[in-house]
């Protein structure tokens, strides 16, 4: 027995101090190559063999579907209709060799000769307008989220078809991406069929292997159509899913994945303390983070006074800096700054006495304070701006309540009217990949939509759809500019924070330019972007 | 013994009818609706109507849920996930063989590591070995697996890189999730089996044994560990049972496709048939599980097995017993 608890002994003393060597300072090997990234074969043309990337959806390539979906998977398996250049934020198509607006609401297509799918199926503009109509077939949530819908839509021969619009939304073509599915084969095989884990595309890989909540692999082809233009440099993606985004950034320290996203507390460490192997790279949304105003739900806000006051009575650069930490990013219009629409329209001084004032003038006191409510969804993010907010409130008269409540109970009351949702913080998940006024603050001008995000402003709303219905870039920068000071100087929509995103990549796998390249607006990867040989020049 | 158990087994029936009714009035109550969390914001009435007829959620409570229990009677069919679309009984049967391996896995630990730790804690009483190991045990209990997961993923994964950090690619996969799991059960086991084995060695049949000179190992081994053994298996059981309901934590730092993460991931979305087939799942192995730990019971303790014996055999018994006589 003697011997037994020595050896006990021994074993905790060995156990306490590899931990305690573990936990030390030093940091692991830069030097070690990244796991996640197999070289490939000399003479395979291949750059690497295979990269795994973590992510936090599994790939779903029924796009509009769920609320979730992961783009870059996407785009390694599909061609999109339309895609916005990530640097000039220029729309481009790499399957049509021709578009343009006959009139402000005919827009021709036509497509390339050569576009083949996975399965040998030639492209034709038949598999163009599907692509378009099964969202509205499938009730998948683009059609309510923005419209896509065309009143009538013709196919003039087998590459060419024209779409006819009661009202164009200028965002067609750089909101949603529109994938390019094949018609017969998506029909045969159905919307619920489990074939959609390895579906037809005409992009430059095809799933190999899929496991649902684990992982899915992606070889490249052999015959992909446009491969003589860019060859492909990497033969396999895996993209590993993890339902813990912590574990997925640990394993991008270890060097096991080879990019992931960041999430905002780990993206504060590495700005502390740096990362050895890797680097994060901070990316635009393309879209701002706003304080609304529910004005179906509280008259409060149809007073200029009030809304003055919370514009000027809150410090809303320091509002953001404590809901957001490091991420915070000053907005300075309604739009993000690298938007072809930005105007600098400045932001608001904070003056608590001046709010007073104001709260006063609008017949609010200390015994008698305004009384806001709002219903949102209990998270990190949301629990710190309604305390934030509560706590600036108190300041200025107003006594302000919240909710906090699970996703399916807060979009519940977010579509009930009268369900005391009376303000909210508010920002879109996608926006736009060129940052466009009306995907940031994408129901402002719509009644029909969550019943704290329309502004009842008659001005507004026309001047919105003016800038919504606009097909030329010009017209629509002119009138979008105007929006933005109009939404400024009337306090219609306060914005707090550009809406940021962190990518972290393995620097022994990719290059910073390489990656600023390949991460594009609302938060979406390219992957096939960054497989293509001219992605590593 | 035999019909015991067929017993035991028909009984389960109504348990899981019973269950199936509760978790499926409950999902139906609370706040909430899967039509508006797949929809999202701004659907109109047309597409909500059109919506929740696809998934059956336009009818009333109880055709809900005549028609799922009838589905689930006739055809096993616990239905489609509202957001994969696929049958929840596919996942639940590829999803159980992972959770499966890493609760079969930890059980294993946790009774080759708890109840040695156990007994030697309860023959040692007071000594070193007993306030370490008890010690231990209050320790493993104290730390939420939420706490040490990633405090052993940062030691073992990232500083050392000595064990991966996600899935189960390999064997060295399994060495973290399953000693996170069983950390927990290895507690409770030392301490039940401790307290149930000093009990045990304080009867008279115990000093009995010694008085007659018998070796203290086979004292332990043979006359003692039997009956301490009794507690020590409900406890086992129960522990598996829950395991393999999916021990969600684990299941969700490692990065394991399992029915921890599946029911997870209906909770959040208001996936009905996720939550009411994986908790009809967990019901199942519970009750299946309750019938294993009562069948050991007869295996370890001959007076269990005697009341279970059939009225023919007790008979036989009886008459054997007189005719030595």
């Amino acid at each position: 027995m003697k011997k037994l608890r020595t050896l006990v002994c021994l074993l905790l003393v060995v156990l306490m101090v590899l931990a305690l060597g573990a936990c030390g300072s030093k940091k692991s090997d830069d030097a070690e190559i990244s796991k996640a990234a197999v070289p490939g074969k000399e003479g395979s043309g291949y750059k690497y063999d295979s990269v795994t990337i973590g992510c936090s959806i599994m790939p779903n390539f029924i796009t509009g579907t769920t609320p979730a979906e992961n783009d870059g998977a996407c785009s390694l398996v599909f061609d999109e209709v339309f895609k916005v250049d990530p640097v000039t934020k220029e729309v481009k198509s790499e399957i049509l060799e021709d578009w343009h607006f006959e009139d402000d609401t005919t827009l021709v297509m036509k497509l390339k000769d050569n576009v083949y799918f996975s399965n040998g199926d030639k492209a034709t503009a038949e598999d163009v307008l599907f692509s378009y109509s099964s969202h509205v077939d499938r009730s998948s949530a683009y059609i309510w989220e923005f419209n896509i819908l065309y009143d009538e839509c013709e196919i003039v021969d087998e590459l060419t078809l024209k779409m006819k619009f009661s009202t164009f939304y200028s965002a067609f073509f750089s909101s949603y991406i529109i994938y390019l599915y094949d018609k017969s084969w998506a029909e045969s095989v159905g919307w619920d069929s489990l074939d959609w884990q390895k579906p037809v595309g005409t992009g430059p890989y095809v799933v190999s292997d899929y496991k649902i909540d684990d992982h899915a692999t992606f070889t490249a082809r052999d015959d992909y159509w446009n491969k003589d233009k860019d060859p492909v440099t990497i033969r396999e993606w895996v993209l590993k899913y993890y339902k813990d985004t912590s574990t997925m950034e640990m394993d991008l320290e270890a060097g096991n994945i080879a990019m992931c996203q960041f999430s905002a507390s780990e993206y504060e460490r590495f700005q502390k303390d740096g990362g050895k192997g890797y680097d994060v790279l901070t990316g635009s949304a393309g879209v701002n983070h706003f304080f609304q105003m529910g004005f179906l739900e509280n008259d409060c806000w149809y007073d200029k006074n009030i809304r003055e006051a919370f514009a000027v009575g809150i410090p809303w650069d320091e509002f953001g800096q404590v809901v957001l930490g490091v991420t915070w990013k000053q907005a300075t219009s309604s739009v993000p700054s690298d938007s072809p629409e930005y105007k600098n329209v400045g932001t608001y001084k904070y003056d608590l006495e001046k709010a007073k004032q104001l709260m006063t003038a609008a017949g609010y006191s200390e015994e008698k304070p305004l009384e806001i409510h709002t219903v949102t969804m209990e998270s990190p993010y949301f629990s710190k701006c309604c305390e934030a907010f509560e706590y600036y409130c108190n300041q200025m008269y107003v006594k302000f309540t919240f909710d906090l409540k699970d996703i399916a109970a807060t979009i519940n009351d977010w579509n009930t009217p009268g369900s005391g949702v009376e303000c909210g913080f508010y920002y879109d998940n996608f926006g736009s990949q060129d940052g466009q006024y009306v995907r940031g603050l994408d129901w402002a001008a719509n009644p029909n939509g969550s019943n704290w995000t329309f502004i009842d402003d008659e001005y507004y709303d026309n001047l919105y759809l003016e800038v919504a219905a606009s097909t030329d870039l010009q017209t629509r920068i002119a009138k979008s500019q105007e929006l933005q000071q109009y939404t400024y100087d009337e306090f219609l929509a306060i914005p707090y924070s550009e809406m940021t995103f962190q990518v972290g990549y393995r620097t022994d796998v990719f290059g910073k330019a390489q990656m600023e390249r390949a991460v594009m607006n609302s938060e979406y990867w390219n992957l096939a972007n960054m497989s293509y040989a001219s992605a590593w020049n | 013994m035999a019909k015991y158990i067929i017993k035991r087994i028909l009984w389960a029936i109504p348990v899981l009818l019973g269950v199936l009714i509760i978790v499926f009035t409950i999902t139906y109550l609370t706040p909430g609706d899967p039509v508006q969390t797949i929809l999202g914001n701004g659907y109109t009435p047309e597409k909500y109507a059109k919506k929740a007829a696809e998934l059956g959620l336009d009818k009333g409570y109880l055709a809900q849920l005549g028609s799922y229990i009838w589905n689930v009677v006739t055809r096993f069919d616990f239905g489609k996930s509202y957001m994969t679309n696929i049958p929840v009984i596919t996942e639940l049967t590829t999803r159980m063989g992972t959770t499966f391996s890493i609760a079969f896995l930890s059980i294993i630990v946790t009774i080759l590591i708890g109840i040695p730790c156990g007994i030697i804690a309860a023959i040692k009483q007071y000594s070193a070995l007993d306030y370490g190991f008890t010690s231990f045990a209050l320790i493993c209990s104290a730390i939420p697996s939420f706490v040490i997961a990633p405090v052993l993923l940062v030691v073992f994964g990232v500083k050392l890189r000595w064990l991966p950090l996600s899935g189960l690619d390999e064997w060295k996969s399994y060495i973290l999730p399953v000693f996170v799991n069983a950390l927990g059960g290895i507690a409770l086991l030392t301490r039940m089996t401790r307290t149930s084995m000093l009990e045990t060695i304080r009867q008279d049949y115990i000093r009995t044994a010694r008085a007659k000179g018998l070796r203290e190992s086979v004292i332990i081994w043979k006359h003692a560990m039997k009956n301490t053994m009794i507690p020590v298996i409900t406890v086992t059981g129960s522990w598996l049972a829950m395991l393999m309901g999916g021990a969600l934590i684990v299941e969700l730092i490692f990065s394991i496709p399992g029915l921890g993460t599946y029911l997870y991931g209906g909770i959040s979305n208001r996936d009905y048939p996720i939550i009411n087939g994986s908790v009809i799942l967990t019901a199942f192995i519970v009750c299946m599980m309750s019938i294993v730990v009562d069948i050991l019971y007869a295996v370890v303790d001959p007076r269990i097995k005697a009341q279970f014996s059939s009225g023919k055999k007790k008979k036989k018994s009886v008459q054997a017993a007189k005719e030595a006589a």
